[in-house]
């Protein structure tokens, strides 16, 4: 397993142990008397947080170790603390300044809003404020670790001075592997928390180790507990291969730390449940056992869950980065959330298997937002995550640059009706348009050629505002496309358009008119296009050919100055086809603009007086048609002849010839000299038929190359 | 002016009565559609009417606990126009998005200069006045079988209610149309519609560990301020349910026109 892999899994359970902390928090009022006793108790939320506490912190802790080493094997010792004050210190200050004083109101109001005599007593009870009290809230885990910072710089400065040689560093190595390979490390690792709250009473009426949250004064529990987790994570990312032992046997220990969970819960004398005390434990004398079972139990479970994420979360995902990265500040900033959501549902009579949700998704939904848009493309986000995420781009305006044009056909010197200047667009990793400059000048027709994914319809739907340029310009009547204003004077047709089946052509046509300011009255649309014969007609009930044609009149009827055309004739029979040129050419005399895309050839050439040709996303000729065909000075020659393909194509100025039942048919570059030796070859020669090359000729040989 | 030397300088700007007159049009045309597809027509104005005759009415009617408290008709009454309200909202607007988005109908419409929202507006529309025509059907059902035992204005101030209810599951159903295939619309409109009806327990108790779930189903929350509106004693506070419908209304809608909205 790679290094790189074992670390994201690793990040996965720190943003694990931070996001089931708010689910934790989410479920004290429910068995709790803070932050607000709810109105639905459970004792299932109570075995709930239960279950999350006893591993929470242990696990959190042994991460954090394990990253800190990290952090000082990369940065060096000063680095680390350079780093650390950034991302741990800094927010610990700042955040408890904002933190605290919303979380402490939020807990006042709670409390005041469900007082009974029990909570007040409770809350008020001496034993509640500690000596040296001091309001760490849940930031005390931040606190804590720039404790360890400290006595870990202490410990590693001695080492380095007492143990030059690391004889001492590497039989510690040897001990960890010994027992993480063993069975019994959870048992050894609790020793040192056990001898310190093995008898303590507090452990049970607290559920664990006491959270050292209302103290500056370090606290015993906290630093022997939380510290050899840190203190292991440290040393494990000495060797990191041992986290292998940890993946391979996570089901047993999940296993073992559930069963000793559930023998803390049956221990006699000890009883989970909202009712028995203010906080929810009756107390006997059977706490050695509880601390043993529990103490025991919070190291199967972390290595259980590491073990876990090692199997299954190795893999880099982009869902779990999000989440590992926001989780440090999703933690930071829930509990003034949790807490008022508590309060403020406490007293709301709807059962707790509905509020815990809701006020676990109000919280997430609020964090991820402010998260995504305050914290992660900020400065906030860099301190917390070390790097700022740039906002997700949003259209970038390249200078200007040259468009390509080819010859002229309409004024130059008036303004494009539509334009792509250096226009870019890709599809993932697939590019659609590489830097393409198109213009369409007032009153002329454009084709646009090019093969299937050519970027032709790509470059259409950004006129259209359909998809936005990834970089480039887009001019649509010299303003954006997305403005409806330049969309007011366009005209489409598009390929592959299903209308409204239900409508006859008249109400389609009358509904597109509606869109502009001065349209063409419905009557006018439909014999403009010939569409008359076709108005009451439902569009279910219509021909392909007949469709298109309905579709050609919703697309001039607003009177269009542009109108895009894209594949217009294709279904249509000659003569249907021959009146839409009729009505093209009448739109063109009153000096509409037109871009036509099409796999018609010869339908380009009866129409444009510019052509364009796009292959791989690239502009590959444009000019009129005469100069595109010119690219190829080929002549066809077709006739009846005794001749054979074989024997004519050795001639010279021939480019290929071929034969079939009737004729032959010679492709040639010196038409006139080839003639002429036809002729003298074959006396017979008949039905001569000579061609000069076709706009399909050109369009071949220039996608070729450009393939 | 000669559109070919200035082309720019041409009158893009909409007169404010063609604009209106762009929204009418295509709300009339959203309306003229549903009704001429009988499939969609039939079931959600018509059908409301002998099912509530039948089950909210005639059945009802005969129960013990409605001939010691007549007042119960006015529960049914108000569950049944929930369920005609319903249905023109999710289906029409969720199967027939769908559908339009897959014909690329949609795609061509936001080529095409529309005044904004016109499109979605039209849909809603369309359901409102679906919704309105039947619990008027269902209302004159009630009042000729006398049933309704309400005063004319706690009878308006329902009706009303329960018309503008729409809305949310209009904001339900352009959800639905904006994010699933039109194959898989339908699946997922019925799994809004039928669970919603049986399980808000607006036409019989519902079993008591289902009962706090009756919550989640936003045809509770109109049913509630429905009830309220027509001065029904309601277990929860009509402030609450009418908040619930408004943050449906505005949650799915906006996810709906973010998602339609998209330019990739």
């Amino acid at each position: 397993m790679a290094t790189q892999e074992r670390l994201h899994a690793l990040d996965a359970v720190r943003a694990f142990a931070l996001l089931s902390g708010i689910a934790l928090h989410a479920t004290m009022s429910f068995f709790l008397p803070i932050p607000a006793r709810d109105v639905s108790q459970s004792a299932t939320l109570n075995v709930v947080f239960f279950l999350i506490h006893t591993w929470r912190m242990t696990t959190f802790f042994l991460v954090a170790g394990l990253f800190a080493r990290l952090v000082m094997t990369r940065r060096g010792a000063r680095g680390f603390m350079a780093d650390r004050a950034r991302r741990i210190l800094v927010p610990l200050l700042v955040g408890w300044i904002i933190l605290a004083p919303l979380t402490i109101a939020a807990l006042i109001w709670g409390v005041g809003r469900s007082a009974d005599a029990a909570t007040v007593a409770a809350v008020n009870h001496p034993a509640a404020v500690p000596q040296g009290a001091f309001p760490l809230v849940h930031l005390w885990f931040l606190y804590y670790l720039c404790i360890f910072y400290v006595l870990l710089l202490a410990v590693r400065g001695a080492f380095l001075k007492l143990d030059p040689g690391g004889v001492v560093a590497a039989a510690l190595d040897r001990g960890l592997r010994m027992l993480l390979n063993g069975h019994f490390a959870p048992l050894v690792f609790a020793a040192p928390i056990f001898v310190v709250l093995g008898f303590d009473q507090r452990i049970a009426v607290l559920g664990g180790i006491p959270t050292p949250d209302s103290s500056l004064i370090p606290q015993l529990p906290a630093l022997v507990g939380f510290g050899t987790a840190f203190g292991i994570g440290w040393l494990l990312h000495r060797q990191l291969e041992l986290l292998s032992a940890l993946r391979s046997r996570w089901m047993g220990q999940l296993a073992i730390g559930i069963a000793l969970s559930i023998a803390c819960q049956i221990v006699p004398g000890i009883r989970l449940g909202s009712h028995a005390t203010p906080l929810g434990y009756h107390i006997a004398d059977s706490t050695p056992f509880y601390a043993a079972c529990y103490l025991v139990s919070a190291w199967y479970w972390t290595f259980g869950i590491i073990g876990a994420a090692l199997r299954f979360c190795a893999k880099e995902s982009a869902i779990r980065r999000y989440l590992a990265d926001s989780s440090y500040y999703l933690y930071l900033g829930h509990l003034p959330i949790v807490f008022f959501l508590a309060a403020a549902f406490a007293k709301i009579p709807l059962h707790w298997a509905l509020k815990f949700p809701l006020i676990l998704a109000i919280t997430m939904v609020v964090l991820l937002l402010s998260y995504h848009y305050l914290v992660r493309p900020t400065w906030i986000g860099e301190i917390l995550n070390g790097r700022k995420y740039p906002r997700a781009r949003g259209r970038s305006q390249a200078p200007s640059a040259p468009v390509v044009t080819g010859s002229v056909a309409a004024p130059e010197h008036a303004q494009p009706v539509a334009e792509l200047v250096q226009a870019r667009k890709s599809y993932g990793t697939q590019l659609a348009l590489d830097g393409v400059g198109i213009e369409v000048r007032p009153g002329e027709v454009l084709a646009v050629l090019g093969p299937n994914g050519a970027g032709k319809s790509t470059a259409i739907s950004l006129w259209l505002g359909l998809l936005q340029a990834d970089d480039g310009q887009v001019r649509l009547m010299g303003r954006s496309p997305l403005e409806v204003a330049s969309r007011r004077e366009i005209g489409v047709m598009m390929q592959e358009v299903a209308l409204e089946p239900l409508l006859s052509v008249r109400e389609l046509v009358d509904l597109a008119g509606s869109y502009y300011p001065h349209p063409l009255s419905v009557r006018e649309a439909l014999e403009l296009t010939g569409t008359a014969g076709l108005a009451n007609r439902r569009y279910a009930k219509l021909s392909a050919g007949q469709k298109r044609q309905a579709q050609f009149a919703m697309a001039v009827v607003g009177q269009p100055k542009l109108l895009f055309l894209d594949e217009p004739t294709v279904g249509l029979d000659v003569q249907a086809r021959e009146t839409m040129w009729a009505a093209i050419r009448c739109l063109i005399a009153s000096g509409c603009s037109i871009v036509l895309t099409t796999h018609y050839l010869e339908e380009a050439e009866a129409l444009a007086d510019r052509v364009i040709v796009l292959a791989k996303g690239r502009v590959i000729a444009s000019g009129s048609v005469a100069e595109v065909r010119s690219v190829v000075s080929r002549t066809h020659i077709r006739c009846a002849s005794t001749l054979t393909a074989e024997n004519v194509r050795q001639w010279p100025g021939v480019m290929d010839a071929s034969q079939d039942a009737q004729k032959l048919t010679i492709t040639a570059v010196d038409a006139e000299s080839v003639v002429r030796r036809l002729l003298a070859a074959d006396a017979t020669v008949s039905q001569l038929e000579v061609r000069p090359a076709a706009l399909a000729d050109a369009f071949t040989v220039l996608t070729q190359e450009a393939a | 002016m000669d559109a070919l030397t200035t082309p720019l300088d041409s009158d893009h700007l909409m007169p404010l009565g063609r604009v209106l007159r762009a929204y009418l049009k295509e709300s009339r045309s959203q309306f003229i559609q549903a009704l001429r597809a009988p499939a969609f027509a039939f079931p959600f104005l018509l059908l409301p009417v002998p099912l509530y005759l039948f089950f909210g009415v005639v059945m009802a009617g005969n129960s013990r606990e409605v001939i010691a408290n007549p007042v119960l008709l006015n529960y049914s009454f108000c569950g049944w126009c929930c369920m005609a309200v319903m249905g023109p909202a999710i289906f029409g607007i969720g199967c027939g998005l769908a559908m339009e988005r897959d014909a690329n109908l949609l795609k061509l419409k936001r080529a095409l200069p529309l005044p904004a929202g016109s499109y979605l507006i039209a849909k809603m529309i369309m359901s409102i006045a679906f919704a309105a025509i039947s619990v008027g059907l269902v209302t004159i059902a009630g009042l000729a079988a006398k049933t309704l035992h309400l005063a004319p204005g706690a009878l308006l101030a329902m009706d009303s209610v329960l018309v503008l209810g729409a809305i949310p599951f209009c904001a339900i159903g352009l959800f639905i149309g904006a994010f699933s295939s039109a194959s898989a619309a339908p699946a997922y409109a019925n799994l809004i519609y039928l669970p919603g009806l049986w399980l808000s327990g607006m036409f019989f108790p519902l079993p008591k560990f289902l009962q706090p779930w009756s919550v989640i189903w936003p045809a509770f929350h109109l049913n509630m301020t429905a009830l309220a509106a027509g001065g029904n004693q309601v277990p929860v506070s009509p402030l609450m349910t009418s908040a619930v419908l408004v943050g449906i209304s505005v949650l799915f809608g906006g996810l709906a026109i973010r998602r339609l909205a998209r330019r990739e």
